[in-house]
């Protein structure tokens, strides 16, 4: 990744104050609230058993507000303060996005024709939350890459201490965790800042080509900047993934990293047709996300809930309340497989979902996998 | 009191973000803006705390040891004098906007 500009001292202070903060909120009122919640399911002698009815528990407590207001206005205070700290560098980093390398290993390939979907940029123009609170979404703003870079570590607390790899091991394991096989092109739909896309590099060194596709130009010129800082031959494509564009059976193995909440539910079954017919006879898909309500307490459901409202996630109730493997199985995919990800890595993401669920889970992070038939 | 006709709709339940309208937590969304800004003074009372001590710091290193006396002058009785009026003056001026209208 190409070097973030070093915070001044008021930066940082600024930054580690909103690190102690989230921490505090996580681990002091989110315990409370549940604390709560199990005083008075075990005095009313009855737990519920929906999401909604833990929902209706929680919800009105004091404390639930101000820890869901203190998360909401930390994370929109956490974009700001990374967007300030590059401001006054923007001229050079916006310069080092334009120019891109001279000698690139991958390539970038951008589309200027291509009309982004009235989902993507809708809640941006109606004066809603946009994703994740960042302004601008992840297409509005050319400096969204260092911006995501910088704030996605404070969103994790791990600002200074930064990841246990480069790229996250977790997502490296996650690459990994596919059937052995010879996959020779390898496909990362809505790579946004190729995290995942660079995973797939790392565990596939010997593939052919691994491909990036997002609809942000923004998003994929810090992708392509990103890896080939790392030297890793990757080629990102501004492509919209529910039409690629891609003759049928271009790929041997199709992945995607935090795409699916992203996706309404009609955009998702788009998606995961051409994603079926992009795919070889016998090629592999594997998707990384957050695992579905039914899979969880009604209590941390409900508290997993609270990102489609408080941090901008437009589909993340309709995506999480769906059967995903009953589409996956209706698309014609076979060997459908669902789980948690083995792997620890809190600094990478354990904390990130704390106020969902109150501590961390393996399973704050999900693997949906399957096969395209042979015949 | 039931509201007149024409007046506009009460905000939404928690989390509801109608049209137009950024999350909140709270049933009026300006608690979440007051929370908003306790917040926000609470990172510049941190960064300020945070400069000062480098500031103290950087003044030992250079053989000033600023807070030993700070803690002196904090201990003088002849600054007691000085010291209440100013907070007199502090306090009035920070909490002038609650009583302005009874003035």
């Amino acid at each position: 990744m190409p070097e973030l500009p070093a915070p001044t001292q008021e930066q940082a202070a600024h930054f580690d104050y909103l690190e102690g903060l989230r921490g505090y909120n996580y681990t002091t009122h989110v315990r409370g609230i549940l604390d709560a919640y199990e005083r008075e399911t075990a005095a009313a002698g009855s737990a519920p058993a929906t999401m909604d009815e833990a929902g209706s528990i929680i919800a009105p407590s004091a404390l639930y507000r101000f820890a869901a207001a203190t998360q909401h206005q930390a994370q929109k205070m956490g974009w700001a303060a990374a967007r300030r700290s590059l401001e006054a560098h923007s001229d050079r980093l916006a310069a080092l996005l334009e120019e891109m390398p001279a000698e690139p290993i991958g390539r970038l390939a951008l589309d200027p024709a291509l009309e982004l979907p009235a989902y993507y940029t809708a809640r941006d123009s109606e004066g809603l939350d946009d994703i994740h609170l960042v302004p601008g979404g992840y297409w509005g703003d050319p400096l969204v890459g260092p911006t995501y870079e910088r704030g996605g570590a404070l969103y994790r607390l791990a600002w200074r201490t930064g990841y246990t790899g480069s790229p996250p091991g977790a997502l490296v394991t996650f690459a990994r965790g596919a059937p052995a096989g010879d996959y020779e092109r390898i496909l990362d739909i809505g790579c946004s800042f190729g995290g995942l896309t660079m995973a797939l590099r790392t565990a596939y060194p010997d593939a052919t080509e691994v491909v990036g596709i997002d609809i942000s130009a923004a998003a994929l010129r810090w992708a392509h900047l990103t890896a080939e800082e790392r030297g890793l031959s990757i080629a990102f494509e501004q492509r919209d993934a529910t039409a690629t564009g891609y003759p049928d059976g271009s790929f041997d193995l199709i992945s995607g990293f935090l795409l699916l909440h992203e996706l309404g539910a009609e955009t998702l079954d788009i998606v995961m047709a051409e994603a079926y017919r992009l795919l070889r006879p016998g090629g592999h898909i594997r998707f990384l996300d957050m695992p579905p309500y039914a899979r969880l307490t009604p209590e941390r459901a409900f508290l997993q809930s609270f990102d489609c409202q408080g941090n901008g996630e437009a589909f993340w109730d309709e995506f999480l309340s769906r059967d995903f493997k009953s589409l996956l199985r209706e698309t014609g995919f076979v060997n459908v497989s669902d789980g948690p990800l083995d792997y620890d890595e809190p600094n990478y993401w354990g904390t990130a979902a704390l106020l969902r669920t109150g501590e961390f889970r393996l399973e704050n992070r999900w693997v949906n996998a399957a096969d395209k038939p042979v015949v | 009191m039931s509201a007149p006709p024409d007046s506009p709709p009460p905000p939404p339940a928690t989390g509801a973000a109608a049209a137009g309208q950024s999350y909140h937590a709270f049933e009026d969304p300006v608690l979440d803006r007051m929370l908003g800004i306790v917040l926000a003074l609470g990172a510049e009372v941190w960064t300020l705390r945070d400069r000062l001590r480098l500031l103290e710091e950087a003044l030992a290193r250079h053989g000033i040891d600023v807070s030993t006396v700070i803690e002196d002058l904090a201990a003088d009785p002849a600054r007691e004098t000085s010291m209440t009026s100013d907070r007199d003056a502090f306090l009035a001026r920070f909490l002038r906007a609650i009583s302005a209208d009874e003035a």
